[in-house]
């Protein structure tokens, strides 16, 4: 009997394990699946994210380790996507999957299931345009992933970044999740030299309130409950740091002498510092000498936008935060951020002008002034030269530390002494000697985006305009100095063509390309065109169809769900459109005169009419404007009511009464 | 010690020796003026291929002009090799050796548990608005020598001898012990060929730039090619004893056999044969096609199911194995695969004294048939041909669902196809033309309603396809089952008009032809002076019209289709306004027809319209480009009229 128990004891103790094989999901897996059962999975989506939870381990040395379990129940067809893992890696030396395994649980009850020798790795720079890196996608795929499969994954792996064991997650995904979980701990081996009681464990998070229902928090945990996807098609969504929700998390470990000390922004600055100081080599790429630091600094920066460009290359993995040596930067004739801002500094040092790399954050929304100290908030480097006096700058910027001229080397349509508009609102840290400098970019400094059409021509009776466009652009307004540059006469065809009222003009052809003499110039461009359908009849009255005129904003879709973000309108270029046309046969405009004011622009307009002569003139500019979530009705509104009233505005602009003559042309 | 520095210092020059340096380059380099680069900004003044047994040499000289030739200086990834060797030299002679460790990176293009493939790529080092690149570098070859699976493989590559930029001289070499085979395609502007010891050597000159143009297709470009392709040892041996010898020998030995060997009649197949062939019509071309339609009733084709089909049977059903040769098994499930229904045809064909050819055709778009090429890789899709006195053949995909078996997919029409001739004892082959189908039988009828309304117009609208265009749309929703075809057409609608909301959007029934799809939606609508009504909402262009097109044009003109589109609109006026009516238009040539039409419809609130556009030609010479670019200016006025209502003085 006894051996009759002690045998069903050994069957049941064998077979607890083979549960998990043949009986589908890990018991974790289980376990998240059961507590979403009794919940309607989300309207609308693709995929439901039961459970996505993270344990970060600091195994020192630098060392983190990462064990993700995830489950996600697939909605529709385009939630199978979910079938597959997909990790980014920034190579070998510095990350890797040590372990995985993946479960489909399908409809029927089959399982299909997969494992590490299943990954694929592929070279993430066949998505990346002409960058260069030591990136790398790993991929495995779950067979036979159907809708309203239960797909689960497993991994571990293991993360040694140059900058040391520090991380900024985002929880959002494009799919909602039920239950994310991020945890942190330390589990040091046996044999290291960093010691648990002497490290710092950081957890910071922003936001959360916002978006989950449920949050439990503590020094090392973050828990959420039913977070959604994260929002798209929000026209003008203010969607930088300030709003979405993220976690900060890094291991201060003393040991780690060659990586930053993150305990405050100082810290951070002063590592960059130390890091950039020895590559920044005196560099003399052109003469110098015999005129003053302003001058010299005007050629340095105008030799740099003509003879260099921006290219990422990234042949180890330090090099995404660690710049190239200038001598290396002139030899290559190209560089990224941090390498033409080292250039820059060290030509600037031929000059006896001490100068530090800046941190920015670009495109993203401005790094908010309560940030966590941690390096993924920045994206950008640019150059700060220390000055003992104004040079007369806008883009100069007084701080406790000293004066300093902001110059970013990457736009080469931007001359010295102004900042491209992409740095509008934004907060920059000098990184200098002592420590962090933080300065918030003024207005001032901005290159001032305008942009200028002349149109001079001819309709005929048939409606076909014949003439010239001449367009004035400065601080790259329109990206058409960057295209010409880069692609010559041909690209630029190309791009002004969304000036064209209508596809397949008869006549569309750059005639002449004139760069910036001088900084304060614009780029011009000269076009010859001709089209037809420029004079189309709407009742008894005709209706001009211009090129490059400005366009009333697109319609706003009505949705049932509530914004996430903000709305946030930034400012827009400076347009000024003037039209000098021959029509042959005498017209009245239906509005001499106009103006448009809305919350979101203002605009004037003048049209005159004689001996067959029309004149025209357009001003407009966009205006900054921003509604906070709550009062989102009032400014979806207001976006509404601000097209409604550019269409009127523009048809209005637009009409004129024609004298004699036949009616030919239509719409 | 002293006899150890001088014995290592030979054996350091000895190596340079050894070493391929780069070749000087002449001054002439700077006399190149801008306009030879045919405004890329740079051109590749010499380009060399060598393509040996197990390697593969290449060297490039490009003489930049601009910045724009700058920018555009690009240089294929590679399999990694250790020999290679570049420089840039600036006006002024000012030189930057390119480095091993900052301007290349070799790094795995693919990795898997089983092993990796490597590529290296090459970052061009001191680039300048005015300046030389030079390079070359050798690679494995990816055609190593006969492999294990020689036997079985197929395959080719064809490489495009035209770049980026335009090439002034282009010199490429294959050597005699190459273990693939190799067509070269000199192109209209042909090349000096060169018999040497052990290698032939082709030189081409003035090169164009590959460029992208609307409305063209690869094979026309006649852009010079060179292909290289790997098939199975008695092929190859066939292959050198000329292209009719290597022929029959693929029509003999490696298609042949599908066809008469191992075919598995079973005991009822003489009893189904003799039933399924009663009452055939006598024409053979109707006997075929009404024996194609028999067919297709009584046997499913299981690799042409559509997602519903499949979740409506088991998972066993569904992997169950098919054998396509055993008859006898396909007659008792009624179950077989689209090579099985081939067979089946080909059979029945055959007992009922109609004489079938099987004919591979070869994608236009790509590439032309060639048989001098011996490369059976260069084949695409397989039918069977059926001739008839008095009447062009006809083609027939057994598999085709959906859509008449007859119909031939526009990438095939108008080109040269390879035949099959079965005849005892030896089957032989002929190079057919598939011809240029007129078209009638594709359409698509696009209906709109629109209800307008001063603040919102209300939509439905109906389309239904037949033919090539029934099968092409068909083929984009295939995949999906019928609520995620529905909820597709409501994305596809709504991204075409972002002031528009689908109320309800339906795809189907799919199960039958003509292929309809339907949607109701409500467009709002702004205050303006006049209500602007578009005819035709939510539907594309008839013809796809790109911002521009080039003032001139090398390349034959082609088409995606011939049919009809036509759009029928009913436009319901909201009281209070009018329509001052519009001219029609009606204009053709010899692409096609553009008409539109408008008037007053069956009440006094409607306006209806009319547009049709005809497509009448699939391919042209260049020479028709003026007339093309006017067909295209009628298809885009035509589609892009509008109805202006204004408010009645009434």
């Amino acid at each position: 009997m006894s051996r009759m128990i002690a045998l069903l004891f050994l069957l049941l103790a064998g077979a607890w394990p083979v549960r998990a094989q043949f009986w589908g999901l890990p018991n974790w897996a289980d376990s998240a699946v059961r507590d979403s059962a009794t919940r309607m999975p989300p309207e609308g989506e693709d995929a439901w994210i039961l459970l996505d939870q993270t344990l970060v381990s600091y195994r020192g040395a630098g060392e983190l380790r990462k064990i993700h379990t995830r489950v996600v129940r697939v909605l529709t067809k385009q939630g199978r996507d979910e079938g597959t893992f997909l990790s980014r890696g920034f190579g070998k030396t510095v990350s890797k999957i040590q372990k995985l395994k993946g479960w489909n649980l399908r409809p029927d009850g089959s399982t299909r299931k997969i494992d590490r020798d299943d990954l694929v790795s592929i070279d993430a720079d066949a998505f990346a345009g002409r960058t260069v890196s030591t990136e790398v996608l790993s991929a495995a795929t779950l067979p036979d992933v159907e809708v309203g499969c239960i797909i689960a994954f497993e991994s571990q792996e293991t993360l040694k970044l140059p900058l040391g064991p520090v991380d900024l997650v985002f929880p959002l995904e494009s799919h909602p999740i039920r239950r994310y979980i991020l945890e942190v701990g330390v589990d040091l081996p046996f044999r290291t030299t960093s010691r648990e009681e002497l490290l710092s464990v950081r957890v910071d998070s922003r936001n959360l309130n916002a978006w989950a229902s449920v949050i439990r928090q503590s020094d090392r945990l973050v828990e959420l409950e039913d977070l959604p996807a994260l929002p798209k098609d929000e026209p003008w969504a203010a969607a930088g740091l300030e709003q979405v929700p993220f976690v900060s998390l890094r291991f201060q470990d003393p040991a780690l002498t060659v990586c930053p000390d993150l305990s405050n922004w100082d810290g951070y600055a002063k590592w960059i510092h130390q890091r950039y100081a020895p590559m920044i080599e005196k560099v003399q790429p052109v003469p110098m000498e015999g005129v003053s630091a302003r001058d010299a600094l005007v050629r340095l920066s105008q030799w740099m936008r003509t003879s260099l460009v921006y290219r990422m290359v990234y042949l180890s993995p330090e090099r995404g935060w660690i710049p190239e040596r200038s001598t290396e930067t002139l030899r290559r004739r190209y560089g990224d951020c941090k390498d033409l801002a080292t250039c820059l500094l060290g030509g600037a040092s031929a000059l006896r002008l001490d100068g530090s790399p800046v941190l920015a954050r670009l495109g993203q929304g401005r790094i908010p002034g309560d940030a966590p100290v941690n390096p993924f908030l920045f994206n950008h480097v640019i150059a700060a030269i220390r000055l003992d006096q104004s040079l007369g700058f806008p883009a100069e910027v007084q701080t406790p530390r000293g004066r300093f001229l902001l110059v970013d080397p990457t736009s080469r349509t931007t001359p010295l002494g102004w900042l491209p508009v992409g740095h509008r609102g934004a907060r920059l840290m000098i990184c200098t000697a002592e420590g962090a400098t933080w300065v918030e970019v003024p207005d001032s400094a901005l290159d001032r985006e305008r942009v200028e059409y002349h149109l001079e021509g001819q309709i005929s009776s048939e409606g076909v305009l014949t003439g010239t466009l001449r367009i004035l652009e400065s601080a790259d307004a329109l990206g058409l100095q960057s295209i010409a540059q880069a692609e010559g006469a041909k690209g630029l065809k190309q791009h002004s063509l969304r000036f064209a009222p209508q596809a397949l003009p008869a006549h569309w052809e750059v005639v002449s390309i004139r760069p910036p003499m001088q900084p304060e110039d614009p780029f011009e461009t000269i076009l010859k065109i001709e089209y037809s359908g420029a004079r189309i009849q709407k009742g008894g009255e005709w209706e001009l169809n211009l090129p490059a005129l400005v366009r009333p904003p697109a319609p706003l879709k009505r949705t049932k769900a509530k914004r996430r973000f903000p709305i946030e309108v930034p400012p827009g270029v400076d347009y000024h459109w003037t039209a000098s046309l021959k029509v042959g046969t005498e017209a009245s405009p239906v509005c001499a005169s106009g103006r448009l004011a809305t919350p979101l622009r203002e605009a004037t307009w003048k049209a005159s009419s004689q001996g067959g002569m029309l004149d025209l003139a357009l001003d407009h500019r966009q205006k900054p404007v921003r509604w906070e979530i709550k009062d989102q009705d009032a400014g979806l509104q207001a976006l509404r009511k601000d097209r409604s009233d550019c269409l009127r505005f523009l048809e209005e602009a637009l009409a004129f009464q024609p004298g004699q003559g036949p009616a030919t042309g239509h719409k | 010690m002293r006899t150890h520095l001088m014995a290592s210092a030979l054996m350091i020059l000895c190596l340079r020796g050894l070493m391929a340096e780069l070749p000087q380059i002449k001054p002439d380099v700077w006399e190149v003026k801008e306009a030879e680069t045919k405004g890329f900004g740079a051109i590749i003044l010499e380009r060399t291929i060598r393509f040996h047994a197990a390697s593969v040499e290449h060297a490039y000289l490009i003489r930049v002009l601009n910045e724009q030739g700058r920018n555009a200086v690009e240089f294929p990834k590679f399999l990694p090799t250790s020999t290679i060797e570049g420089r840039t030299i600036a006006r002024g002679g000012v030189e930057t050796p390119f480095k091993a460790s900052s301007d290349f990176q070799t790094k795995a293009l693919v990795e898997t548990g089983k092993g990796s493939l490597n590529r290296t790529s090459v970052i061009p080092p001191g680039l300048t608005s005015d300046c030389v690149v030079q390079i070359q570098w050798t690679e494995r070859a990816f055609f190593g020598l006969a492999g294990p699976f020689w036997d079985y493989q197929v395959q080719d590559r064809v490489f495009s001898l035209g770049a980026r930029l335009p090439t002034r001289r282009l010199e490429l070499e294959v050597y005699d012990d190459l273990a693939w085979g190799y067509d070269l395609q000199t192109g209209p502007r042909g090349a000096q060929i060169v018999n040497g010891k052990g290698f032939r050597k082709a030189i081409f000159k003035e090169i164009p730039a590959y460029e992208w143009v609307p409305y063209s297709e690869e094979s026309a470009k006649d852009n010079p090619r060179f292909v290289l392709y790997q098939q199975p040892r008695y092929l190859v041996e066939a292959s050198q004893k000329g292209e009719k010898v290597f022929w029959e020998e693929v029509a003999n030995h490696w298609y042949r056999p599908f066809y008469d060997q191992k075919i598995q009649y079973g005991k009822v197949w003489g009893a189904f044969s003799d039933e399924i062939r009663q009452g055939l019509p006598p024409s053979r071309q109707a006997a075929a096609l009404e024996l194609h339609r028999r067919l297709v009733a009584r046997f499913l084709d299981v690799t042409a199911l559509t997602p519903e089909e499949l979740a409506a049977r088991s998972e066993k059903q569904n992997k169950r194995k098919i054998d396509p040769r055993d008859f006898g098994e396909v007659l008792k499930t009624g179950e077989t695969t689209g090579a099985g229904l081939h067979l089946l045809l080909w059979s029945l064909l055959g007992s009922s004294g109609i004489p079938a050819k099987p004919v591979f055709m070869v994608d236009r778009r790509e590439r032309k048939l060639r048989p001098k090429e011996c490369n059976i890789a260069q084949l695409g899709d397989w039918v069977l041909m059926i001739e008839q006195e008095g009447a062009p053949p006809i083609f027939i995909e057994p598999a085709r669902r959906f859509a008449p078996p007859d119909l031939i997919l526009p990438k095939f029409q108008g080109t040269e196809a390879l035949a099959l001739t079965p005849a005892d004892p030896k089957w032989g082959y002929q190079v057919v033309k598939v011809p240029i189908q007129d078209g009638s039988r594709n359409t698509q009828v696009v209906k709109v309603t629109t209800i307008v309304g001063e603040d919102r117009d209300q939509i439905h609208l109906t389309s239904h396809s037949t033919g090539i265009k029934d099968w092409e749309e068909r083929a984009q929703w295939w995949s999906m089952l019928p609520a995620e075809r529905n909820k597709n057409l409501k994305e596809i609608l709504e991204k075409r008009d972002a002031a528009v909301q689908i109320e309800t959007a339906t795809v189907g029934p799919y199960n039958r032809g003509p292929f309809e799809w339907k949607c109701d939606a409500v467009r709002e609508r702004d205050a303006a002076r006049h209500i602007e009504v578009n005819p035709f909402p939510l539907v594309d262009s008839p013809m796809d019209l790109p911002r521009d097109l080039p003032a001139q044009r090398q390349e034959r003109i082609a088409l995606p289709l011939l049919g009809l589109q036509e759009y029928q609109a009913i436009i319901v006026c909201p009281q209070g306004f009018v329509w001052s009516g519009a001219p029609p238009i009606q204009r053709s040539n010899t692409f096609g027809e553009v008409n539109w039409t408008a008037g007053p419809g069956d009440s006094p609130s409607e306006i209806r319209v009319l547009l049709k556009v005809r497509t009448t030609t699939l391919l042209a010479e260049p020479s028709s480009y003026p007339e093309f670019k006017t067909f295209l200016a009628w298809v885009r006025e035509s589609f892009s009229r509008t109805i202006t209502l204004s408010r009645s003085s009434s």
